[in-house]
């Protein structure tokens, strides 16, 4: 039993590592539970979080969810950006759904962080932060992107998007706070980063190298909030207005 | 897949994956949450889920997600509230098992998350190593050490377990 088990890093304990498997195997056997509620409820709920823009259900609130749902369902809309964060996002390496694949009753926003670059805001928790994107050269990659990275300092010469051409010399800068973002088709990465060499930019003015800057004190924040795996969808286009003329893409 | 065959899938799939997330969380709530809403999320996308070929690690590979988080999420909020770790765990009546268990939450989360998908979940080790975004050496790593911690806890190769007290 324990033999697809073994490997040959340590062939001495592959007795306790069968033993250990037996064991495993028993306590989760032992801890089975019957689903609490039925088929049909499971998909119920994925139906209805669809429809009404996942909003926290907890099961057990599933009767006052309903009551919300019948007298919330126009106030919800404008919540949409700031989806409240009960569970966390699937994360990059589940097998992943390149394109966004919703069900066919409505379109999810399932994110936890959504990034409107024709506002310059940030969406997170129910507070918008002010941003500022990439400049129209170097605009920020738009779509679906999950969080794959995280560093409290991290230089930005390394990172892909060849540098902030607002604050120029990006070889030499380092950003705190800095979160990493990878598409969903993975194929295309950016930074959510504080903009601590240009901390007016954020909400006025289109700066960086293709990457979402922050106020420092925001950055510090959302580090908190986002961890591996958390979805940031960015939305928008790049404004013109405030960036540099040459450049109305 | 028919809404009969996916309520076929759930009410087979549901009490397996409970346990094995018990054994990831050695909590049997917060199993069983995760689990629920690792369910609703596959019917939600259903498309991707089915794409993938293998349903029910689809839906073990989301709970699992699930359970780091929130756990990541209460320990967090408890040292900032109480500053000390993670909730004691309540011993069932099967002392081996709650020594088990126990042991199982002292390990760092990546090394609890290679010892269950490897021993319990019969994931091979690049299986693991593909689900956990980590290389194949550092996954026979985190199992090997994984499993050295959980050999001090448990009495290793004995094989006399049943009513032995396990250190």
């Amino acid at each position: 039993m324990s033999d697809d088990r073994r490997y040959d890093a340590d062939p001495h304990d592959t007795g306790y590592a069968g033993e250990l498997s037996g064991a495993l195997h028993t306590l989760a056997a032992e801890h089975q539970s019957a689903p609490p509620v039925p088929g049909a409820e499971i998909r119920r709920l994925a139906v209805r979080r669809g429809r009404r823009l996942r909003t926290t259900v907890v099961v057990a609130g599933i009767a006052a969810a309903a009551a919300l749902a019948v007298t919330l369902t126009a106030g919800l809309r404008h919540d949409s950006g700031s989806v409240r964060r009960t569970t966390p996002a699937t994360g990059p390496g589940l097998h992943p759904s390149p394109s966004l694949t919703p069900t066919s009753t409505a379109t999810p926003v399932v994110a936890d962080a959504l990034v409107d670059l024709t506002r310059m805001t940030m969406t997170v928790d129910g507070r918008a932060l002010p941003v500022s994107s990439g400049v129209p050269e170097q605009p920020t990659p738009t779509g679906r992107f999950t969080v794959f990275g995280k560093y409290r300092i991290r230089p930005l010469s390394t990172g892909n998007g060849t540098g902030g051409s607002g604050a120029g010399g990006a070889e030499e800068l380092k950003a705190p706070w800095v979160i990493e973002l990878l598409s969903a088709d993975r194929k295309k990465t950016t930074l959510i980063l504080a903009l601590t060499y240009d901390p007016k930019a954020p909400g006025r003015s289109p700066t960086t190298g293709g990457w979402i800057g922050l106020r420092e004190a925001d950055a510090k924040w959302l580090y908190t909030r986002l961890d591996k795996g958390s979805v940031v969808l960015v939305t928008g286009r790049t404004p013109t207005v405030g960036a540099s003329p040459s450049a109305l893409s | 897949m028919t809404e009969d065959e996916f309520d076929a899938f759930y009410a087979a799939a549901f009490p397996r994956l409970t346990g094995q997330l018990y054994a990831f969380t050695g909590d049997h709530g917060e199993a069983q949450d995760v689990v629920q809403e690792a369910f609703v999320r596959a019917w939600h996308r259903r498309r991707d889920f089915l794409a993938d070929g293998a349903p029910e690690a689809w839906v073990r590979t989301v709970a699992m997600r699930l359970a780091v988080s929130r756990w990541r999420r209460a320990r967090r909020w408890l040292e900032l509230v109480r500053r000390i770790p993670p909730p004691e765990f309540v011993p069932g009546p099967d002392l081996e098992h709650a020594a088990l268990v126990t042991a199982l939450r002292t390990l760092p989360e990546a090394q609890r998350m290679a010892v269950v998908l490897h021993h319990l979940c019969d994931l091979s080790v690049e299986q693991v190593a593909s689900e956990t975004g980590a290389p194949v050496g550092t996954v026979k790593a985190r199992l090997a050490r994984g499993r050295a911690a959980l050999a001090r806890v448990l009495a290793p190769g004995e094989g006399e377990r049943e009513g032995d007290r396990v250190r």
